[in-house]
């Protein structure tokens, strides 16, 4: 049974890399030239031009000076002409040859590395009967900075006087898809959310679905860190099926309460593990799907936000604005 | 009568001398040995070779991103986050006294003593004319004030840019008065003999030239001339001070430029408030956390005594209600204004402990305008009790003033460990280089450390410092960072040296002195901003468990506990390996 699972996982896994590896969505479609500004085009040609040693400027989505001495050197060793550093349709045919070989070769790694894993699993598993977890009905389990918190389906609270903080939540997320920009490039930040409100409420539980192109197992140590005072409020060790959730809960000897305060600025911070993903830029994305994915209590009834940790708020769903 | 006045006039530079002597000493006692504070150790670390790096792959700078090729001739005109005029003096000082704290903190010390002088000259300008006893009088309580403020001495003790910036704000806002007002209470149109609009102007670009925050002092007069002096918006020499304060300033703006042709944004500062991306610069990984603006209160009465404000807002409140009669409703507009206009500021750039300095000044004057007021008043109406209530009043809010700023200075100022441990490696590794410098792959930056080691002796022995790399930036790059570039020390984070240790073999390092500093996760001291490798944990379980070695060095951070109280913790710890 376990070993019936363990192979349709790695199917899935190995259809859904299948997919993308035809899709080759990193190809260049388009001509870049100087002056280009915020675009994410730019931003992939850059990294492209990175990776092959031909650009050691920062990564900005910007077409400027810099990327444009890195399309000559680019057109210099490949010897296209003119140099003019004009990424057009025979410099675009180039570089997508090489994104395509790279591709390819990436596909396979990665195929071998996940066979490599399986029979690794495999083998744990044999020798140790209690790693069983990957059912889906697996417990989402997040810890706080001192305590550990694990949440089941969530129950609706009935909060004795919602009116007091109906409707009054705003979180308005930035940055909250990230390209990451090299290999080099370990730790994932500026998951930067504002989280502000007219009432004095108290956030418990904060849920972000991860779609971005990083597995699971590639994201590590998320952090949930007041960026005011710098305190780290909770923390996650992977996501879980795509899925990455904070659960803070009251804790009155902390300076903070052991919750995250309304009306303030917060980072997610996170580690990145990254293999050689080849043409795939690790990119990661978290989105506040729906109200549910916010739980809060009043925070001037912390001993209830104590005892009741699962508690949907609020009835009427919160305002969450994204962008 | 001529004695009675040379007699005054002795006694009152006497007593400015007191004052200075005063602002002096609360200002330098262990300046050198005070706890590394904010961004101190990012703004000196880069003073000493007047280098624009920080070792961070979150921001990096042109010294990197030119690396293959000559770096081009505009990048030294300024930095990537702040303008250069701070970084500039501060690279004079350690050029001429070595690098070190004290000297990083000198030239903030010696623009905090001319801002205590310009205080006292400014406060002398906005009383009448005439009485030149009081005049003094008044100058001189401003300067005691100012000597005395307690986020003021410390700015002046702290390599911040706030201090210079602070000076030159009152320069300007110093010859602005003699611009302006040229003796009179109320503005005049007139000539301008001792050219004070030229030095306004130089001032002015000095100040943008230090911090771009000095920004506000534009809001500020703008609406100080359209409400009292329009006829100055039409005369040339406005127009000319504006064009030598742009001359001044202009180092900046060709940086500018060319930073754009370059990557397609300004430099940080620049570009958050043209509001354009820097995907290549995140900001938050420095630890810098923008404060926000609502905590303006909170912040405002961590950095000022509750006294200074309720007199402030007091101040403000009796000089509006009295000094219609009095004709003062121009220099109590401009303090207001003043004070308007740096809130107006804060609204967008935070309200950081170290911003709040700019309100010191107006608040100052609001202060003892309405002393100098109440003085006129009780006179005038020869309330004897009156002015004995004024001097008591005063002496208690002075008192109260010098007990807020001594505890906050020198009783419960932050310890972190940093400082000590910097002292402590000095002791270790000496300042001379060590026996093989070391390389970096930059040709640019391996240039900086083959000049600055050639200031030392050669080492005649082999030295590494290995740290943890969740260190707060701006510790690391003075205690580590520093000594690698200028001093020619190998100082690597774990993971380098567990990478080198894999690629020569622990046979390598058989005659090196290796000293290891370990952060501890739970103080301030952890950035937690920084990737969490499990690299500085392992190697000090190797020590401690394989090796069964203790630190031989700890340092201890004071940090506040949530019942509001201080616990002690270690913060740094220092081991010695030989292997």
């Amino acid at each position: 049974m376990k070993k019936t699972k363990t192979i349709f996982l790695s199917l899935i896994t190995w259809s859904a890399l299948s997919g993308t590896a035809a899709a080759a969505p990193d190809q260049f479609f388009r001509d870049l030239y100087f002056g280009m500004r915020a675009s994410a085009e730019v931003t992939r040609l850059q990294q492209f031009l990175t990776y092959e040693g031909f650009y050691i400027g920062p990564i900005t989505g910007n077409f400027f000076l810099l990327t444009q001495e890195g399309v000559k050197k680019f057109q210099a060793v490949k010897g296209i002409t003119p140099i003019a550093g004009y990424f057009g349709p025979k410099t675009r045919a180039v570089a997508n040859d090489i994104l395509t070989a790279r591709t390819a070769a990436s596909f396979l790694f990665l195929q071998k590395r996940i066979q490599e894993l399986t029979a690794e699993i495999e083998r744990i598993r044999a020798v140790s009967p209690l790693l069983v977890s990957d059912s889906a009905d697996t417990p989402l389990v997040s810890s706080e900075a001192t305590t550990t918190v694990a949440t089941t389906t969530p129950v609706v609270f009935a909060p004795q006087s919602p009116s007091s903080f109906d409707s009054s939540l705003a979180i308005k997320t930035l940055y909250f898809s990230r390209t990451i920009s090299s290999y080099l490039d370990s730790t994932l930040h500026e998951f930067q959310f504002l989280a502000a409100t007219d009432e004095k409420i108290a956030i418990t539980k904060l849920r972000f679905a991860q779609s971005g192109t990083l597995l699971d197992a590639n994201v590590a140590n998320i952090r949930l860190i007041n960026s005011r005072t710098g305190i780290l409020l909770a923390t996650v060790d992977t996501p879980k099926k795509g899925i990455v959730e904070f659960v803070l809960s009251a804790n009155d000897s902390r300076a903070d309460k052991g919750l995250m305060i309304s009306g303030g600025t917060y980072y997610i911070v996170a580690d990145i593990i990254t293999p050689n993903y080849g043409v795939y830029p690790p990119t990661i994305r978290l989105d506040l799907l729906s109200k549910s994915d916010i739980s809060a209590v009043d925070y001037n009834d912390l001993p209830r936000a104590a005892s009741t940790t699962k508690i949907s708020f609020p009835v009427e769903g919160p305002t969450i604005t994204t962008f | 009568m001529q004695e009675n006045i040379r007699k005054y006039l002795l006694n009152t530079h006497i007593l400015l001398l007191a004052v200075l002597l005063l602002g002096f000493s609360v200002r330098i006692w262990g300046l050198g040995s005070a706890e590394i504070f904010h961004d101190e150790g990012l703004y000196a670390f880069r003073s000493i070779g007047y280098l624009d790096y920080v070792q961070n792959i979150d921001q990096t700078t042109p010294i990197e991103w030119f690396a293959d090729r000559e770096l081009p001739w505009w990048t030294n005109l300024s930095f990537h986050d702040a303008p250069p005029l701070f970084f500039l003096v501060q690279h004079i000082f350690f050029r001429i006294f070595g690098d070190s704290l004290f000297v990083a903190r000198l030239p903030s010390l010696i623009a905090g003593m001319f801002a205590i002088l310009l205080m006292y000259l400014i406060g002398k300008r906005i009383t009448i004319p005439g009485v030149e006893e009081e005049r003094n009088l008044f100058g001189l309580f401003a300067a005691l004030l100012l000597s005395i403020n307690h986020i003021h001495i410390w700015i002046s003790r702290s390599s911040l840019l706030e201090s210079l910036l602070l000076t030159l704000i009152l320069a300007n806002i110093y010859f602005f008065l003699r611009f302006v007002h040229r003796g009179s209470p109320t503005p005049t149109v007139g000539s301008d003999s001792q050219l004070n609009w030229l030095w306004f102007g130089i001032t002015f670009g000095l100040a943008l030239l230090t911090k771009y925050t000095g920004i506000f002092l534009l809001l500020l007069y703008g609406v100080y001339c359209v409400l009292f002096y329009r006829p100055l918006l039409k005369h040339w020499r406005l127009y000319a001070a504006c064009g030598i304060a742009i001359l001044v300033f202009s180092p900046v703006l060709i940086y500018n430029a060319y930073l754009y042709t370059a990557s397609g944004h300004f430099d940080l500062q620049f570009a958050y408030l043209f509001g354009q991306e820097t995907p290549g610069w995140r900001a938050g990984f420095l630890g810098k956390s923008q404060e926000p603006f609502s905590n303006i209160l909170q912040n405002l009465t961590a950095m000022y005594s509750v006294p200074f404000l309720v007199v402030t807002m007091l101040s403000a409140l009796f000089a509006l209600v009295f000094q219609k009669a009095r004709h003062y409703i121009h220099i109590t507009a401009f303090a207001l204004l003043g004070i308007l206009s740096v809130t107006f500021l804060l609204t967008s750039a935070g309200s950081a402990y170290r911003f709040l300095v700019l309100y010191a000044p107006f608040a100052i004057l609001l202060i003892i305008l309405t002393g100098f007021l109440l003085n006129v008043y009780t006179k005038a109406n020869r309330h004897v009790l009156g002015l004995r209530i004024i001097f008591v009043a005063a002496f208690i809010f002075l008192a109260s003033e010098i007990w807020f700023t001594i505890d906050g200075i020198f009783l419960e100022f932050p310890q972190l460990g940093i400082v000590e441990m910097n002292r402590r490696l000095d002791e270790l590794v000496g300042e001379g280089p060590s026996q093989t410098l070391p390389q970096v792959s930059n040709f640019h930056l391996n240039a900086v450390v083959q000049r600055y080691a050639r200031h030392y002796p050669p080492g005649d022995h082999q030295k590494i410092i290995v740290y943890d790399s969740s260190l707060i930036i701006s510790a690391k790059l003075w205690l580590f960072t520093r000594r690698f570039y200028y001093h020619g020390i190998p100082t690597f984070p774990t993971e380098a040296f567990k990478q080198l240790i894999q690629e020569r073999g622990v046979e390598y390092f058989k005659n090196y002195e290796i000293y290891f500093v370990r952060v501890n996760e739970q103080t301030v001291l952890a950035n937690p901003y920084a990737p969490r490798t499990p690299h500085a944990k392992e190697l000090e379980d190797f020590l401690t468990a394989e090796l069964g070695l203790s630190p031989s060095f700890v340092t201890y951070a004071y940090q506040p506990t949530p019942e509001g109280g201080y616990q002690q913790l270690p913060a740094l710890s220092l081991f010695k390996i030989t292997f």
